[in-house]
């Protein structure tokens, strides 16, 4: 059986894993992200690459000393971020090193899914167009799964009165989500979990903080570099948004930028008054979302980039004046491969106090019961 | 009226053009000073941290322009050819300018370049418009020159062929490869061009590269770029390497830019793979002229000793 391997992105292995193994490709997924992954892409990787660049060279070198694959699945694009151009020199990096594998490139957003199909048919003589769009559908389901169970954990942790139940059901989920194979399984698993969630015991009397999670997507969905900040703003009493699912992620660029090409209209107009132009990435959302969570009462905005992240750094710029205008906070939070748990954790924590004391002084009366959750 | 050109980023290339237009239609134009020390300090103090040097640069040259003229142009690239950006920070330039520089204020006159919507023309006209100003009935003379040419690399041919006939041939050529308001701007890379020619060297830049090459480099790689300026340095290693045989390669580039460090990488790949040495050096606000020179001189030496051997 032909096998394949798939850079980490937060839970995206999960329908990954199911889409690969539903055309019957085996799938090696890389150990997961530690120091030493990212000391071994940092050390590969150009110097001003970006965090992701490195992390993802780095899972595809732990991978490859301890297996032989046959195929690096990668996302691509067409600019004007660096992220198209990723997997090409990535492949040039690793053959520069010995490692002969082929990549195959999801030219996104520019490829209708057919063409995948067509690219991977090459792999697989035997499978037909309707086996790919049933492991398709599947992935879809999957993906969409972790975003729902994701979306509502953010809800209930800072509510929970055990700490850490959350986040246990969340592993259990994802653990059991991976495995299923069947729709109906996937079904069943998904509701049982949803169900075991909003059945945990919570207080009642307690307001949570409301912090949006914005930024570049990849410094968003994997935690095992954002160093679980979800969950430890959770762990905090903080409820948080997040603005960036993978599930939607494929969904606009796999289908809306084809079907319906202005799907960012919304967007525009939001950061129009700050940032008036796309700049790659998430540069644009980031502003936007910024706009977003002030006009809708959140307390305040964590804004996550890599180090040299060119949109987010511009998004960046503007983000002091929509503070002074509309009066959020937010703490912009750049990491790169020397970052620290502990700064970022302190950074965090006085920013939770900071909202906790201005909410206190326009509300009154709530502020104890955040200090006391730490 | 008076329009100020800011010296820095593209201006290194567009400036005669944008001079040219903005006489036609009647006003008086002014550029800032090329840089010193100064002025790249004042825009280090008003930009955060985390943004490249040129664009730091950039906005000390709309600060000091900025109480002295009436408009300030700051040109929003977004594209000039098909299918490739400059950089997501030139696409968010007058937001950048906007938010570090808000005395600007009215001043602010953006000028959108986003191929194929408007031509260099039309988005200069655009912005007549908006000032109330006509725009020049026939195409001004510099467009005219350039018939037949996507205009930019016409421009840039015109201007940069008399840069290279400018120097006497040496037996050492250099290529020096890098955007051009790193090549371009003596403050920001400590006057390279000038220490390479005091070294008795003839030095090749991307600029000059003859526009049969467009397209020639770029096109041999495997996917294709999308930074206009990477693309054009693709084709000057290719002019470099298959007609004028240089003897190594200088690599000019920022700290922390985002495509250089994709393409840099890529370059010297190649570089490498035809046997030339490189030397890559990276500025920053903080670059000290020590440290660039005994690393230009060794690279120098290095190049002349190969030169002798062989
Ligand atoms: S968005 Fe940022 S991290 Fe992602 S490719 Fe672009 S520059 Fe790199
Ligand atoms: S290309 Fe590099 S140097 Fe130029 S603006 Fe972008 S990041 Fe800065």
């Amino acid at each position: 059986m032909l096998k394949v391997t798939i850079p980490h992105l937060g839970n995206s292995y999960i329908p990954l894993s199911a889409l690969f193994r539903e055309v019957g490709l085996e799938v090696i997924l890389p150990p997961p992200i530690s120091q030493e992954t990212i000391a071994l892409g940092a050390k590969l990787a150009p110097e001003f690459a970006c965090l992701p660049f490195k992390i993802n060279l780095g899972n595809f070198v732990e991978t490859l000393r301890s297996q032989t694959i046959d195929l690096i699945f990668m996302a691509g694009g067409v600019g004007p971020c660096r992220f198209g151009y990723y997997g090409q020199l990535q492949q040039e990096i690793l053959r520069a090193n010995g490692y002969q594998v082929d990549f195959l490139i999801l030219e996104a957003p520019k490829t209708h899914p057919r063409e995948l199909w067509e690219k991977l048919k090459k792999y697989l003589p035997k499978h037909r167009l309707t086996d790919f769009s049933r492991a398709l559908s599947y992935a879809w389901q999957k993906a969409k799964a972790v975003d729902t169970f994701d979306t509502l954990a953010n809800q209930i942790r800072p509510l929970e009165k055990k700490p850490g139940a959350t986040s246990r059901l969340q592993k259990k989920f994802y653990h059991a989500l991976n495995a299923a194979v069947l729709h109906k399984d996937i079904k069943k698993i998904v509701n049982n979990a949803l169900q075991e969630l909003s059945s945990l015991s919570v207080k009642t009397e307690f307001k949570p903080l409301k912090i949006v999670l914005l930024g570049e997507i990849y410094m968003v969905l994997e935690s095992q570099v954002n160093f679980k900040i979800e969950e430890t703003l959770g762990n905090m009493g903080v409820e948080v948004k997040r603005t960036i699912h993978f599930s939607e992620w494929v969904f606009e660029h796999l289908l809306l930028s084809i079907v319906k090409p202005n799907w960012r209209q919304k967007q525009f107009l939001l950061a129009k008054s700050y940032l008036d132009n796309f700049v790659g990435g998430h540069g644009l959302e980031t502003v936007a979302h910024t706009v977003d969570a002030a006009v809708n009462n959140y307390h305040g905005v964590v804004e996550l980039a890599p180090f040299t992240c060119m949109p987010e750094i511009v998004a960046m710029q503007a983000l002091p004046a929509i503070t002074k205008d509309l009066g959020i906070p937010v703490l912009p939070l750049i990491i790169d491969e020397h970052s620290g748990e502990a700064g970022i954790r302190t950074r965090l924590e006085a920013f939770v106090d900071m909202l906790a004391y201005r909410r206190s002084r326009s509300r009154g009366g709530e502020l104890l019961e955040v200090v006391s959750r730490n | 009226m008076i329009i100020g050109l800011p010296q820095g980023l593209l201006y290194f290339w567009f400036a005669p053009l944008w001079r040219e237009y903005w006489q036609k239609v009647n006003c008086s134009v002014i550029s800032s000073p090329p840089t010193d020390r100064q002025l790249m300090m004042t825009g280090v103090g008003s930009t955060l941290d985390e943004i490249c040097l040129p664009i730091k640069i950039f906005i000390g040259h709309v600060k000091w322009l900025v109480p002295k003229v009436d408009k300030v142009m700051i040109p929003h690239l977004v594209k000039i050819e098909p299918k490739a950006f400059i950089c997501p920070k030139f696409m968010g330039l007058p937001d950048i300018v906007r938010h570090t520089v808000p005395e600007i204020g009215e001043k602010m006159l953006v000028v959108k370049f986003d191929h194929p919507k408007t031509n260099f023309k039309q988005a200069l006209d655009q912005a007549a418009r908006q000032l109330g100003l006509k725009p020049p009935k026939k195409e001004f003379d510099l467009q005219n020159q350039l018939q037949g040419e996507r205009i930019w690399p016409g421009l840039l041919n015109l201007n940069f062929q008399k840069m290279l006939n400018q120097q006497t041939e040496n037996n050492l050529k250099i290529g020096v490869l890098g955007h051009p308001y790193c090549i371009y701007d003596p403050c920001f890379n400590l006057e390279l061009l000038k220490r390479l020619r005091e070294n008795d060297l003839t030095y090749y830049t991307p600029e000059m590269t003859p526009i049969c090459y467009q397209g020639q480099g770029a096109g041999s790689l495997e996917k294709d770029l999308f930074w206009t300026l990477g693309r054009l340095q693709f084709d000057a290693l290719e002019w470099m390497l298959e007609e004028l045989n240089v003897d190594g390669f200088i690599h000019i580039s920022t700290f922390a830019c985002g495509p250089e460090a994709i393409v840099g990488e890529l370059l010297e790949k190649r570089i490498r793979q035809a046997n030339k040495p490189i030397l890559k050096l990276n500025y920053e606000e903080h670059s000290g002229e020590a440290g660039v020179i005994t690393r230009l001189e060794a690279f120098l030496d290095l190049m002349k000793y190969r030169c002798q051997v062989c």
